[in-house]
């Protein structure tokens, strides 16, 4: 960050100006100098003078300079009829109370006499002081002050007790009696202060999660609304959100109440409003339906017309997650998410792709128009996100002349990054409409030899071999590219050059032929990548096999124009979880909060510790049973069954599997939960077991493959099981996870890599193989 | 919601902890991560568990970190409020009224959270609880006479200071030995009312004027495309009050237009008001003191816009000749204030060479920026009915195709203000306290404002 993006002048000129005394740096001995300013002070008591040293201490506080040490001469000062000063006194000694706690107790009795002042808020400073302390020798007090402060005359105090009670069971549940207090808190909501009422909310949910919501205190909160402020209402709307209504009645009624609010310009509450509405209706869908376009309105005019750019980010995260409910409900208003000039990025990159969300025959020429302006707008960032917009808008058929135009002019462009990220959407799209690829094709051909990104790269050459007659200069094209470029480029650049090269000349076999045969020799004999190296020698041999049986062989995967649907638009289910957490940060992170709230993790670090430690005493026992017992007649016929699978499978392996992995890849639980939780997508499947599996067995016969147990453990009539392994040569990481239901006996394996393509045709296979040697019946 | 803290530029000027379940590690952390240019910020992210929240205000940033599950809208609404807060109480929102008044600012920030759970948060309700005085910055001595910092609150991005006379005094001024605890002027009976917010200020405030000060605030979004036609025209209008009147007056705010669905799309209120319009066009509140909006609406379709741009582009072989006229769309006795307009120009541009037809008068200046590879375009202010052509020739490499050039040159952007322009022609006909003879004092401004004022080459 560098000042020069304030635009204020003035403000820069403000800093060169003069600046009070005490922002000087802290300077040897200055400590001492304080502390006998204090000293003098707690005797002169002056309060203008005794404030201004504060004031000083206050402010080094601020910065992150440690001025713990003057502790004790700082309560010195505690006993004074001064506001200010009493002010600044209890917040540095919050501030400190943790590094001093056995000093605390010398505050304790001026807090304990300012709890019975006769000024309340003095009352109530102390109060709050106290049960701020976060100590453990301060509880005491704490309590004995707080109960008596829950019925004090003043509502201002008591709403500070009711606060009180949550941060003593922070510090330490035992100390409160829950059979005394709770009958209190709950009578609190029925007091007639606002802020109490609210705050003894706001207790019980620390105190009590779970505690159930009466029709009694709903109908006491919603005759109280009106005197509640912005934030109390936001809170009774979350709690009238827990309560489930008994009749159609009360649900409309509940409806018509807040109905008025939606015209209010608070966002929070807004949001708020719509959860509850979304939550009460559920079982009532006509009513629901409805729901949605009364809150359209609303949600457009906050997001277009907010406080902050940063209340619009959240507006619209929950317009795109709505959006996954009811697609429809938007498509009309399309133009309110094109992008303004000046808008974030955050905002742009959000609009785009709800935009491309919302597309649909009626509105995708306009879309496509305005989407094509962002690429050129010079942000590689917008141009990116716009382009791949364009290309996922393909899903709609008559749109695909257009974006075919679309893209031609793009590629004519010979802006580098345009022409690029082009290439990389136009792969799917060709998949999809595989008739555009002749006016598509030629032009990008012409880019081989120019663009630089190994993405935009590969899926070019991919289309050159999809189509090798669509330019006359197909071969010598790649044999330029090759001439030019072929060491520097990286691996899966290499793979895809080396079978489109093939399927070139399948199709034109006469010129291809020498470029075929030097790529076959060099993946052969020079490359050090393991994946080109066996995908030379399974061409190779394939070829040698018969020409027109690996003609065959290699067009065969050519099922292109059927497909409908990209895995990646199938990620309802995840959206459905996040939708539970309606107006949390899960909306805007597009996450569950079981992935990233502090808890959340800290829970599944430590199930995967627990996992880990039983699964290696497992281990240790079973050596020890095996140095026992020698192995029955049974296991020695499975274990040469395994044997001869390892065999067969160890003959192919030269030709087909490609996929070699480390013998024994290390990964901490730590990491394997980091990595867990980074990839969001995973596959999933589910098979039916008769039986309980044999873990041991599981585990020995992927350990063969390279795929290492993790942990395993049993949570819960749960069976879990981890997994890792590691492609050689920094190769990406694969991370499985087995969850055995014991009562139903259904197994759910979910995968996870960063190479999902490498997952999917290489590595899923094989650990399904390895698992089908102790699972016969799993295909 | 656990911790706030308020930071400039790696500087933490504010800090809170409510929780004490964070520390301070968390405020590098949260500079780091911003600082960074391989993420994409948002205004809400996590790291390792612990999520950070901002908004960004005049080149600060306000911050709260929390590990739980909280409504994102709830923490920016209320991280809005604080800022609000701030600038009621210190009279503006800058480093250094920060720094001058953290004692002031502790005291706000001591009542307004408790626990993490919000207290009392409007600028009147928190008047009995601050009882340090406001040092007021001296933001006057090295401004213009007519500049107002306290405002663009809405767009703190925007280059462009607004010229008016909304007032920058603080809220509140507590008077002398207010803050000797047991001789406080507040009256304690006041405290065990059932109600603090019915609480009017009692305190001795000497200076404090009865004053209303309203600003019409409208944002446009225009888009033309090359042939001149409008694709976008929007309003987005916001009624913006800052009041200091005594006591608890009910006002009765009268607005020209009917607000229906022939006028407006959408408008919303602030809480103060409970009944919506009265008549189609009144609305009756009680004011809460300091700044506020009281109604935002939206105008989806407008058909009038202040400035008119007409372009034309020529291309040659190895040059541009792009002609932008504009035309100023409203009265003569209104004067717009400064006029940006940026034009990209193509990457493979070599020189640029400009012409004005009327001449640079109004303080017009045309520069060429190679770096940033556009051309600006000043002016000054701009009275109504007016109208000047820049020509301006590119000198591009004579390889790149013309489609290309096309594509790279342009779109001509405006950032303007206008003061004393209604886009929408809703004005305030009337503003009364309902239950005094004696009218409060008012100050009314209206001002247009460029939000994406863009038009296609």
């Amino acid at each position: 960050m560098n000042r020069s993006n304030n635009n204020n002048n003035n403000y820069t000129n403000m800093n060169n100006n003069k600046t009070p005394s005490y922002f000087s740096e802290l300077k040897k001995g200055e400590l001492i100098e304080l502390k006998n300013l204090l000293i003098q002070s707690s005797n002169e008591r002056d309060a203008e003078k005794t404030k201004a040293i504060l004031q000083r201490i206050t402010y080094y506080m601020t910065i992150g300079m440690d001025v713990s040490s003057l502790f004790p001469y700082v309560i010195m000062n505690a006993n004074t009829i001064d506001i200010v000063v009493k002010k600044l006194v209890y917040l540095y000694i919050t501030h400190y109370a943790k590094s001093n706690s056995s000093l605390l107790l010398l505050v304790v009795n001026t807090l304990n006499g300012d709890c019975l002042n006769s000024n309340p808020l003095i009352r109530a400073l102390a109060v709050r002081t106290l049960c701020s302390l976060g100590s453990l020798e301060t509880v005491e007090y704490s309590y004995k002050n707080v109960m008596r402060a829950l019925s004090d005359p003043s509502a201002y105090v008591r709403k500070t007790a009711v606060i009180g009670l949550a941060k003593i069971y922070n510090i330490s549940p035992t100390s409160l009696d829950l059979d005394e207090v709770l009958p209190i808190v709950f009578g609190m909501i029925m007091d007639q202060d606002a802020l109490t009422i609210i705050n003894a909310i706001s207790a019980l949910n620390e105190i009590q999660p779970d505690w159930p919501v009466s029709h009694q205190v709903v109908q006491h909160l919603l005759a109280k609304f009106k005197e509640f402020n912005e934030w109390g209402q936001c809170m009774t709307i979350e709690t009238i959100t827990k309560y489930t209504p008994s009749t159609e009645d009360e649900i409309i009624d509940i409806l018509n109440l807040f109905d008025e609010k939606l015209k209010q310009s608070n966002s929070a509450l807004i949001l708020a409003i719509v959860k509850l509405f979304l939550k009460i209706t559920e079982n009532e869908t006509s009513i629901h339906e409805q729901v949605y376009d009364r809150i359209k309105l609303p949600m457009i005019s906050l997001m277009e017309n907010s406080e902050s750019a940063e209340t619009s980010f959240s507006i619209l995260s929950h317009i795109h997650l709505l959006n996954s409910r009811q697609p429809t409900l938007f498509q009309k208003d399309y133009k309110h998410f094109y992008c303004k000039y000046n808008d974030p990025m955050y905002i742009k990159a959000l609009k785009i792709k709800i935009l491309k969300e919302i597309s649909c025959q009626e509105n995708h020429k306009d879309i496509l128009q305005e989407l094509s302006e962002y690429v050129f707008e010079g942000d590689m960032k917008l141009t990116k996100k716009a382009i791949d917009a364009i290309g996922f808008i393909s899903r709609i058929k008559s749109a695909s002349k257009l974006i075919t135009g679309y893209f031609c002019n793009f590629l004519q462009s010979d802006i580098e990054t345009v022409v690029s990220y082009s290439l990389v959407a136009i792969k799917d799209f060709i998949r999809l409409y595989p008739e555009e690829s002749s006016s598509i094709t030629p032009l990008a051909s012409e880019k081989l030899l120019i663009i630089e990104d190994s993405a935009a790269k590969e899926s070019l050459i991919w289309m050159l071999g999809e189509y090798p007659n669509s330019h006359e200069e197909t071969p010598y094209l790649v044999e330029a590219f090759i001439q030019q470029s072929y060491s520097t480029q990286p691996s899966s650049v290499k793979i895809q050059l080396l079978t489109s090269t093939l399927k070139i000349f399948f199709a034109r076999p006469a010129e291809t032929l020498p470029i075929l045969k030097n790529l076959l020799i060099e993946s052969l004999n020079l490359s050090l990548d393991p994946d080109l190296h066996d995908l030379a020698l399974l061409y190779t041999r394939i070829l040698k096999l018969s020409l027109e049986k690996g003609q065959k062989i290699l067009n065969s995967n050519s099922n292109i124009g059927n497909i409908n649907y990209f895995l990646d638009d199938e990620n309802n289910e995840i959206r459905d979880k996040i939708f539970e957490e309606f107006n949390t940060l899960s909306i805007v992170y597009n996450k569950h909060s079981s992935t990233y709230l502090y808890k959340n993790i800290q829970q599944n670090i430590k199930d995967l510790e627990l996992a880990s430690i039983e699964r290696k005493e497992n281990l240790l026992r079973l050596e020890q049973e095996r140095d026992v017992t020698s192995p029955s007649k049974k296991q020695q016929e499975k274990e040469k069954q395994n044997e001869l699978l390892i065999q067969i499978e160890g003959s192919t392996q030269n030709v087909f599997d490609s996929l070699a992995l480390e013998k024994t890849p290390e990964l901490s639980p730590e990491n394997f939960q980091q990595s867990w939780l980074e990839i969001q997508e995973q596959h999933k499947m589910e098979i039916q077991l008769s039986t309980l599996p044999p873990i041991n067995e599981i585990e020995s016969s992927l350990l063969t493959e390279g795929i290492v147990c993790l942990a395993y453990g049993s949570v819960d009539s749960y069976t879990k099981l981890y997994y890792h392994a590691k492609q050689i040569e920094n190769g990406p990481l694969f991370l499985i996870e087995i969850l055995i239901d014991e009562k139903s006996l259904l197994m759910t394996i979910s995968f996870k890599s960063h190479d999902l393509k490498r997952l999917h045709s290489k590595f899923i296979p094989k650990f399904l193989l390895g698992l089908s040697k102790c699972i016969p019946n799993i295909f | 919601m656990k911790k706030k803290k308020i930071k400039i530029f790696r500087d933490v000027i504010i800090y809170k902890e409510y929780r004490f379940d964070l520390n301070k590690e968390q405020c590098d952390i949260f500079f780091k991560y911003i600082s960074s240019e391989k993420n994409d910020i948002t205004p809400a992210f996590n790291i390792d568990g612990i999520n950070y929240l901002f908004i960004k205000k005049r080149g600060m940033y306000f911050v709260l970190t929390t590990v739980q599950l909280v409504s994102p809208s709830f923490a920016f609404e209320f991280l809005n409020r604080v800022s609000t807060l701030i600038q009621d109480y210190t009279a503006s929102l800058t480093e250094e009224a920060i720094r001058l008044n953290f004692t002031l600012i502790y005291e706000l920030l001591d009542e307004l959270l408790d626990f993490g759970f919000p207290q009392l948060t409007s600028t009147e309700s928190l008047k009995p609880f601050v009882f340090t005085a406001p040092s007021e910055t001296k933001i006057r001595d090295f401004t213009q006479k007519e500049e107002s910092l306290i405002e663009s609150i809405i767009n703190a991005t925007t280059k462009i200071t607004i010229p008016g006379k909304s007032s920058i005094k603080p809220i509140h001024q507590p008077s002398q030995g207010q803050s000797q605890g047991n001789s406080t002027s507040i009256n304690p009976a006041t405290l065990i009312g059932n109600s603090l917010i019915s609480i009017t200020s009692k305190s001795k405030s000497v200076d404090q004027t009865n004053e209303i000060y309203v600003d019409v605030w409208e944002h446009l979004t225009v888009l033309y495309a090359n042939n001149g036609s409008v694709l976008r025209n929007e309003i987005n209008g916001v009624i913006q009050m800052k009041s200091y009147l005594k006591g608890n007056p009910l006002i009765s705010l009268g607005l020209t237009e009917e607000f229906n669905s022939n006028t407006v799309d959408d408008f919303t209120f602030h809480e103060c008001i409970r009944q919506g319009f009265q008549d189609g066009n009144t609305l009756n509140f009680q004011p809460p003191q300091g700044e506020f909006n009281l109604l935002r609406y939206r105008i989806s379709n407008s058909n009038y816009s202040p400035f008119l741009i007409n372009t034309h582009l020529d291309i040659q072989k190895n040059r541009l000749d792009l002609v932008v006229k504009l035309r100023s769309n409203f009265a003569n006795k209104i004067q717009s204030n400064r006029i940006l307009i940026t034009i990209p120009v193509p990457k493979s541009t070599k020189s640029c060479t400009h012409s004005l037809d009327y001449g640079n008068g109004g303080g017009q200046l045309v520069e060429y920026h190679p770096a940033d590879q556009n051309i600006t375009w000043q002016i000054q202010r701009m009275r109504g009915s007016m109208e000047t052509i820049l020509r301006v020739r590119v000198h591009v490499d004579s390889s790149t195709p013309e489609t290309l050039l096309k594509k790279e040159i342009g779109p001509v952007g405006l950032e303007f203000d206008i003061p004393n322009l209604s886009c929408s022609c809703i004005q305030i006909k009337f503003l009364r306290d309902l239950n005094s003879l004696i009218p409060p004092i008012r100050w009314i401004r209206y001002i247009a404002e460029s939000k994406s004022y863009v038009s296609r080459v």
